[in-house]
């Protein structure tokens, strides 16, 4: 047998979808088995009208269970005289089972009555109503109403809930609406009721596809259908639309049955950035653009309606409307800026806060300015150092335009044009990726003026907020400090900046006013190294090997990869990782020993081993003088290790360190001391592996 | 039907429609606000457990939105359709898109979309949750259920209607500038509005006289205490009303500055709060009375 439930809602926001679907499965899942009633499985899906819940193989009835109730102390289970006592005589009646059946079992407080007792399945026809109130119920939304009596708290007003038990409707009832079979047409369609005859998702499915108008109650099949209809569209005047991700998703949860509308908007526009026409079309008005097949924008729109196809041209005409309204506001802010331009977009930067307590975004500007100059200079980049400083200097002046301020999506990106538009081509670039990477894992600027430029902005958003304690906390992130670290990483490592993050933090803070508070900058460096652990291991290195790196926030981070490289080709080295386990052995003894300061006297050295080990350690300290860079350079460093193989063997083999007397105990904690510093100090601390 | 019904036809429909539905017809408050939902019938009809249904067109007065009547789309003064049901039918929706039809637009020939917008007015210490509708793209109401009014957490709770007539009846008529209207078969919305967005323009953006604004400010201030005091809650919000109305002239002015507006904002909603306590305890005064 099977199970659907069906709750009809009045329109639920697009982003409520995602979450309550998936909230559903689990309440489902849990309650099943908080009721002990088998099923193979559980599905969720629906549309922003109808939230369902189809329970495939759903046993008859819930299982039998065998439960064991501890009961009072075993000596209380029976008189002197040989009868039940009146404890352990009420303890089985509260159990519902005769005296004779108490039985006496060893716990770990010493012997107790115990009562075995049955407790049989319930029928699951009786049990569906409460799990069904219950699942509907339990769901959660991002944010919620009352409508009726109840004042039951919910995304949108329930309206109808459909209860299958096979064919057996399951009265159940919520927020004043008691389940049937019935289901309804899309929302403009009239409400005739649709019987739902069978628990059966294939039939519900269909049922409901076949009405005129269909809805498409599976998200998949509505968002293979609305590609369909959109590129139909697209495809029949020779070009293709723009399928925007979030779009497509964000149509799927507002239609049932998506039908697409094209039509074409006036020429003029496209003189507007191509960015600037795709923001109204996509996030205001919810349209697909249209490009040609070198992704260009073509004069044309593709509306989604939820419905027919009935009636196109009056709703084309009046999407048409619509579009033209808002594109026509889009030219006149643009045309306003153009008479503004960059310099005086900085000027009112003045009056727009960064951060409370630390100043303006336009002293911002000069510090992002500053910082990128330096990098300039730290990477021998002297000849970009013109594009750097205006693109730099500009970075924030888009965020004080009318298109920004409207469309804020849209920021770098308009700075990129009104840079374009003075002429500075290299400038712009660099300022229209100015924000890149937008996500953890999309491309960093295309440019090296680029890159430094968002580096240094990001570094001194990075310092700024630390600095005044605005410090990250579990899923608390507002300005996504998380991501811009991630940037941070990214660009260091990727483009091989070669400066270290501890130069880069102490440049950055020191542009900031000399008065200003430190309230946690010290935590910035472990911030970064926690992004940094994320994206080596993107990058296909085992985290555990960065946590060895001495030093990790002195080196550039190329230079960290290179040694992590380095360690992870070694560890797979039969002497290597023989030295390591000898490092870990030497590291514990020092742990639990007495704590000693000096150097060994080799004049107390008694044994062989000793000696020898204090020769090896007097013979590779030269090699590690050396400044190595590459992982090859690592590879050779590191390999001096392995000459500890043989020396710390016999070591453990000939010496017992905790000898009684005491001068030569310490002077053998002295020398593993020495071994100590130079496996765990001077490249990389190998114990970590 | 071609050329789309004329805007008093509209009106007419909406009204007929409405009264189907059991809604009691009453006439535009003669006291100047910013939206519909000012009128007394809806922000008192909202607060208390007896039921509510009301339909009016109601004037609507934006000071800064006045264009000189240069503008196709924008109006210093234009018309809100205002619905109000409590407690919310529960096939309210359906209702909503069979007044659409009334007016001569089938929603099954077009795109009707609900767009999440939840509305909160801070001026009135009000929030509600629901849409804005889309017609074919464009805003033609705003659906919500109300869920606080003047701070007062709400149930039963209302559902507000509110249609945008103009725009309406742009779309129906198919002409771009409001002025164009049919506002019957023979006159023009410019014949009866033009003159009256040129004048009040001028007056809310140069002649009016900043001063003698701040002073009805002060003085409706005083005027609401003193009566909410008295229990007269209805007079008392008249003068929340207009004092809402003179801040918005300031604001036309330029004469506000960014203190100044959250000072006056926190200042309606005090009042607003008061007149709501006071109806709210007559209420209950003559609830007790009856027992």
């Amino acid at each position: 047998m099977n199970a659907l439930l069906e709750i009809g809602v009045e329109h639920l926001p697009a982003r409520f979808m995602k979450p309550a679907l998936t909230q559903l499965k689990t309440l489902a899942e849990n309650l099943l088995t908080e009721k002990r009633i088998s099923y193979q499985e559980v599905e969720s899906f629906g549309t922003y009208r109808r939230l369902v819940v189809f329970i495939r193989g759903i046993a008859p009835k819930s299982d039998d269970i065998q439960k064991e109730v501890k009961g009072p102390p075993a000596k209380l289970l029976k008189d002197a005289q040989g009868n039940f006592t009146p404890q352990s005589a009420g303890f089985a009646q509260k159990n519902g089972i005769p005296a004779e059946k108490l039985v006496v079992k060893e716990t770990e407080k010493g012997p107790f009555i115990f009562a075995e007792i049955n407790i049989k399945g319930e029928k699951t026809a009786q049990l569906l109503p409460e799990i069904f109130t219950r699942i509907v119920t339990g769901l959660e939304f991002a944010k919620n109403m009352v409508w009726e009596d109840s004042q039951l708290k919910y995304g949108r007003p329930i309206r109808s809930l459909i209860g299958l038990y096979g064919t057996k409707v399951i009265k159940f009832t919520v927020a004043g609406v008691t389940s049937n079979r019935n289901t309804y047409p899309l929302s403009s369609f009239g409400r005739k009721p649709i019987k739902v005859a069978v628990a059966d998702k294939d039939a519900y499915v269909e049922l409901l596809r076949k009405q005129f108008p269909p809805v498409l109650v599976v998200p998949q099949e509505r968002r293979e259908a609305l590609i369909k209809t959109v590129c139909a569209e697209a495809d029949a005047r020779g070009y293709q639309a723009d399928l925007d991700e979030d779009l497509i998703t964000e149509t799927v949860w507002f239609t049932e049955h998506p039908v697409a509308v094209c039509g074409d908007f006036e020429l003029k526009f496209l003189t507007l950035p191509k960015e600037l026409v795709t923001t109204v079309l996509k996030k205001q008005i919810k349209m697909f653009p249209v490009l040609n097949k070198a992704s260009e924008l073509q004069p044309y729109f593709i509306a989604v309606r939820d419905g027919l196809s009935v009636n196109q041209n009056e709703v084309r005409d009046g999407f048409k409307k619509v579009m033209s309204a808002r594109l026509s506001d889009a030219v006149f802010f643009f045309e306003n800026d153009k008479k503004e331009g960059l310099q005086k977009f900085k000027e009112k930067l003045k009056g727009i806060l960064f951060l409370e307590g630390l100043g303006s975004l336009y002293e911002k500007s000069e510090r992002t300015q500053k910082l990128a100059l330096w990098l300039c200079e730290k990477t021998a980049q002297k000849k970009i150092e013109e594009t750097v400083s205006y693109a730099a200097g500009y970075a924030y002046a888009d965020l004080a335009s009318h298109v920004v301020y409207e469309f804020p999506e849209l920021q770098g990106y308009m700075g990129g044009q009104y840079a374009a538009l003075e002429g500075k081509k290299e400038e712009a670039k660099a300022m229209e990726e100015f924000y890149f990477p937008l996500t953890s894992s999309s491309p960093l600027p295309s440019t090296t003026a680029g890159n430094l430029v968002s580096l240094a902005g990001k570094i001194d958003t990075l310092v700024g907020n630390f600095l005044i304690g605005q410090i990250p906390t579990g899923s608390e992130d507002p300005f996504a400090l998380r991501r811009q670290a991630f940037a941070v990483v990214r660009i260091l490592l990727e483009k091989e900046i070669p400066v270290s993050l501890k130069d880069l933090i102490a440049q950055s803070a020191a542009l900031y006013p000399s008065g200003t508070a430190d309230k946690g900058l010290s935590q910035l460096p472990e911030f970064l190294f926690q992004r940094l652990s994320l994206v080596l291991e993107q990058r296909g290195h085992n985290p555990a090997a960065l946590k060895a790196v001495c030093g990790w926030d002195t080196l550039p981070l190329k230079q960290v990869e290179n040694l992590v490289c380095a360690l992870e080709t070694l560890t797979k080295d039969a002497s290597f990782s023989a030295v390591l386990e000898s490092a870990k052995r030497v590291s514990n003894i020092l742990k639990k020993s007495e704590k000693v300061t000096g150097s060994a006297d080799e004049s107390l050295f008694e044994l062989p081993a000793e000696k020898e080990l204090k020769k090896t350690i007097d013979g590779i300290s030269f090699a590690a003088q050396q400044k190595p860079s590459t992982t090859q350079e690592y590879l050779q460093q590191l390999s001096t290790f392995k000459a500890f193989k043989e020396p710390l063997e016999k070591f453990f083999t000939d010496v017992m360190v905790n000898v009684p007397d005491e001068k030569i105990r310490r002077n053998r904690l002295l020398l593993l001391a020495e071994v100590r510093t130079y496996l765990t100090q001077t490249v990389a601390d190998i114990t970590q592996l | 039907m071609k050329y789309g019904m004329n805007f008093q036809d509209m009106i007419s429909a909406l009204n007929h429609y409405w009264t189907k539905q059991g809604c009691v017809l009453v006439q535009p408050y003669d006291v100047e606000k910013g939206a519909g939902t000012y009128n007394p019938e809806t922000f008192f009809g909202s607060l208390t457990k007896k039921p509510v249904n009301r339909a009016y067109v109601e004037p609507c007065r934006r000071p800064a939105d006045g264009r000189y009547g240069d503008n196709p789309n924008r109006l210093g003064k234009y018309y809100q359709y205002q619905v109000i049901m409590k407690p919310a039918p529960a096939n309210i929706q359906e209702i909503y898109l069979g007044s659409l039809k009334a007016i001569g637009l089938n929603p099954k020939e077009h795109d009707v979309r609900w767009i999440e917008d939840d509305w909160q007015s801070p001026t009135l210490g009000a929030s509600g949750v629901g849409w804005e509708i889309w017609l074919d793209g464009m805003e033609i109401t705003q659906f919500t259920y109300f869920q606080n009014m003047a701070g007062y957490a709400l149930n039963p709770i209302t559902v507000e209607i509110t249609y945008g007539l103009e725009r309406i009846a742009m779309y129906c008529q198919k002409v771009d500038n409001v002025f164009d209207l049919r506002w019957n078969n023979t006159i023009t919305y410019r014949d009866v509005h033009h003159e009256n967005e040129r004048q009040f323009s001028h007056y809310y953006f140069e002649e009016s006289n900043v001063e003698h604004l701040r002073r009805y400010i002060q003085e409706c201030e005083e005027e609401c205490y003193a009566l909410c005091k008295k229990g007269l809650y209805l007079p008392a919000y008249d003068n929340a009303m207009k004092l809402s109305h003179y801040f918005n002239m300031l604001e036309a002015r330029g004469a506000i500055s960014v203190s100044d507006r959250t000072n006056n904002i926190t200042k309606i909603r005090n009042l607003a709060k008061a007149c709501a306590k006071a109806y709210v305890q007559s209420v209950e005064k003559k609830e007790e009375a009856a027992q």
